[in-house]
């Protein structure tokens, strides 16, 4: 019973140690596809909002004459941003600024539209309205209403002028010209009404266009990336040490399995090395001294006679099979019910017993 | 010369023009580009999406399909002011074409949704539309066969909420109207529109139109305020502050009465126009998008020519002319 037992805490040992082998080599696993994949995001993030800023340049410079390939790049942006970790305040940060840069380009082309027709149509408005002033030869206003184009012109031409002091002049002369021209008859009322309308529009989409092009000119998506990945790196690299602490664990653990399995096969190599040797030194003992042997399975019920027994009873020159019941019914009369008793609690208890 | 080099230069020079004339077809460089003729499509997936598209049993009392408000036999829509849903309930805004809609750069009037896998969750669960939920809507699946082979056929996990956004966008992607007169002329053919639309097509550009109206689908790449101009008469501030647009996403006030701009692709299927369905004719929406978004009055001439050339916007579904 001690040795079964033995047997089983070895056995149980083996077991735990081969499944902590396991556990570790899994611990021990560094997961490169998914850290080069969310590094490639970011890159290609970075890169596709550097494309976009570039698209949309080439639409406001006359390089492009729709937006299908800014939108197109928007979309591949968004769903970048939809499948970048958000986690730590460097990829919160990024994740922000690129919201913000997607959120400045598609109010740039909103405005750049408005511009765009602005630019033509303030300069039509102001011709209507000079033709009129022409024929009534209102001269002065004539230069003022001149001046405001220039002015405005200019400004909205995204010039070194183009400063909030040269936008309150504009205004003022706006206001100074509303007030000359209410003195005046009802068709030139109407067409500089058109005409502060027209320019009113040019000035604030000319002003948000600026500022909005400022925004994503001075976006900080190229500082945050490199951020990002900095960080995305040193995690990895905390990971790679664990995993090669983990690795050497594992390690550890092959080769206390390996050592005791070396030892366990070497014990029982010297088992069976020692039950040959007993099986020969039994086998020229019972050859020596001319005794017979059988040997019986319990499992199948059947017992063995020996080469000698059998030559002994005359039975010839083979192992000879019979069943317990059979082998019992060939004991001797006087011997039957001692040697059937002894051998049944042999059978059941396991206790050895000896009969002369 | 002998013959041989007659032959060869004879050859060369054909060789040429068709190369200058398959170039010329192509290379009409306009803000406005062509549908592309051709597109790959899983059409297994397809079927299933074509299915699901027009399934009402979908919807809280089984009436209301994705095709009743997105009708395909016409343009797209239902021509209704404001469709209708389930129990005739009445939506708050004009139902947008379903044709094309993968052109668009967003969504829905407001832009609120990314894309037509995103766009799929609002009229499944508006009170006003299919007023359905994802359960009902897998149970129902679940309990047909003939969907759970279709399902089995074309997606390993069978049947998810995800898979079933798949198949109906698949099928979405096939709602293209390619081939429209415009189109034919963009590749070149001349013949394809007469002067009048042609000069219609010119004023559009000269007036400004083409500066939102652009690109593949003759708009849908950008936001636009309705009243740039001149201020724009909102009849009333519908259900959930729709004239408001965009601003009810982002609660900035520069997005107050911000719209997506609408594809011009089979507009004049597609009456009655703009997000609030109050401009009934081709004319009234010409008219008013002249004043109130580019500040000028305009002829009854040019709108009478803008109109003409809007017209050659309709284009072919599975090969036949939308009508």
């Amino acid at each position: 019973m001690t040795n079964k037992r033995t047997s089983i805490v070895i056995f149980v040992f083996m077991l735990g140690l081969i499944a902590a082998s396991s556990w570790l080599y899994v611990q021990s696993q560094v997961d490169y596809e998914t850290h080069n994949k969310r590094m490639e995001l970011v890159n290609q993030l970075q890169l596709q909002t550097n494309k976009l800023f570039n698209d949309i340049l080439q639409v406001e410079g006359g390089g492009r004459n729709n937006f299908d390939q800014v939108a197109q790049t928007e979309r591949r942006v968004e769903q970048l941003l939809a499948a970048q970790e958000v986690s730590g305040k460097e990829s919160v940060a990024l994740a922000t600024e690129v919201k913000r840069f997607l959120a400045a380009v598609s109010r740039i082309k909103s405005n750049f539209a408005i511009f765009l027709n602005s630019v033509s149509y303030f300069p039509k408005s102001v011709s209507l309205l000079r033709k009129e002033l022409i024929d009534t030869d209102d001269i002065k206003l004539l230069q003022e209403v001149n001046s405001l184009e220039r002015q405005a012109l200019r400004y909205s031409g995204f010039s070194a002028n183009n400063t909030a002091k040269s936008r309150m002049i504009i205004n003022n002369k706006i206001d100074s010209l509303e007030r000359v021209f209410a003195t005046r008859h009802v068709e030139i009322r109407q067409l500089a009404s058109v005409v502060v309308r027209h320019t009113n529009v040019l000035l604030n989409h000319a002003d948000r266009l600026h500022k909005l092009n400022e925004q994503i000119l001075q976006n900080e998506i190229a500082a945050l990336a490199p951020q990002v990945l900095n960080r995305y790196d040193a995690s990895f690299k905390r990971t790679l040490e664990a995993a090669k602490d983990v690795k050497t664990g594992f390690y550890m653990s092959i080769f206390v399995l390996l050592y005791l399995t070396f030892v366990f096969w070497n014990r029982q190599r010297q088992s069976l090395r020692y039950l040959a040797e007993n099986t020969k030194s039994l086998s020229l003992a019972l050859k020596t001294a001319k005794q017979n042997q059988f040997s019986v399975n319990i499992k199948k019920r059947q017992v063995t006679l020996g080469k000698a027994y059998t030559k002994a009873l005359g039975l010839g020159s083979k192992e000879h099979y019979l069943s317990i019941e059979e082998w019992e019914g060939h004991l001797h009369p006087d011997e039957k019910t001692t040697v059937v008793s002894h051998f049944h609690d042999c059978i059941t208890t396991g206790t050895d017993f000896n009969i002369d | 010369m002998n013959r041989f080099t007659l032959i060869l230069s004879a050859m060369l020079l054909v060789g040429l023009s068709a190369s200058f004339l398959a170039y010329a077809s192509t290379a009409r460089n306009e803000p406005i580009s062509p549908i592309p003729q051709t597109q790959n499509i899983d059409s297994a997936a397809v079927e299933l999406g074509n299915k699901l598209f027009h399934d009402t049993r979908f919807s809280s009392d089984q009436t209301i399909s994705c095709a009743s408000c997105h009708s395909l036999v016409s343009g797209g829509m239902d021509n209704k002011t404001i469709s209708l849903g389930v129990e005739k309930r009445q939506g708050n805004i004009n139902t947008p074409t379903v044709f094309n809609s993968k052109f668009n750069f967003k969504q829905f009037w407001d832009g609120r949704a990314a894309n037509l896998m995103q766009q799929m969750e609002d009229p499944i669960h508006s009170e006003q539309e299919m007023d359905s939920s994802w359960p009902r809507i897998i149970g129902i699946i679940k309990g047909d066969p003939s969907y759970m082979a279709m399902f089995s056929n074309n997606y390993d996990d069978g049947v998810t909420i995800k898979n079933i956004k798949s198949a109906i966008v698949e099928f979405e992607n096939t709602l293209v109207t390619p081939n429209s007169r415009f189109d034919k002329y963009l590749r070149g053919d001349d013949e394809a529109i007469t002067k009048e639309e042609l000069s219609g097509y010119q004023l559009f550009k000269s007036y400004g139109c083409v500066s939102c109206h652009q690109g593949v689908n003759v708009g849908g790449k950008l936001f636009q305020k309705l009243g740039i101009v001149y201020e724009y008469s909102f009849s009333n501030l519908g259900g959930n502050n729709r004239d408001l647009g965009r601003f009810n996403i982002t609660q900035q006030l520069d997005d107050k009465y911000v719209f997506k701009v609408p594809s011009l692709r089979n507009i004049a299927l597609t009456a009655p126009y703009l997000h609030d369905g109050s401009q009934a004719t081709l004319e009234d929406v010409v008219s008013a998008m002249m004043f109130h978004q580019l500040g000028i009055p305009s002829s009854e001439e040019d709108i009478r020519l803008i109109v003409k050339f809007l017209n050659t916007l309709t284009g072919e579904y599975q090969g036949k002319p939308l009508q």
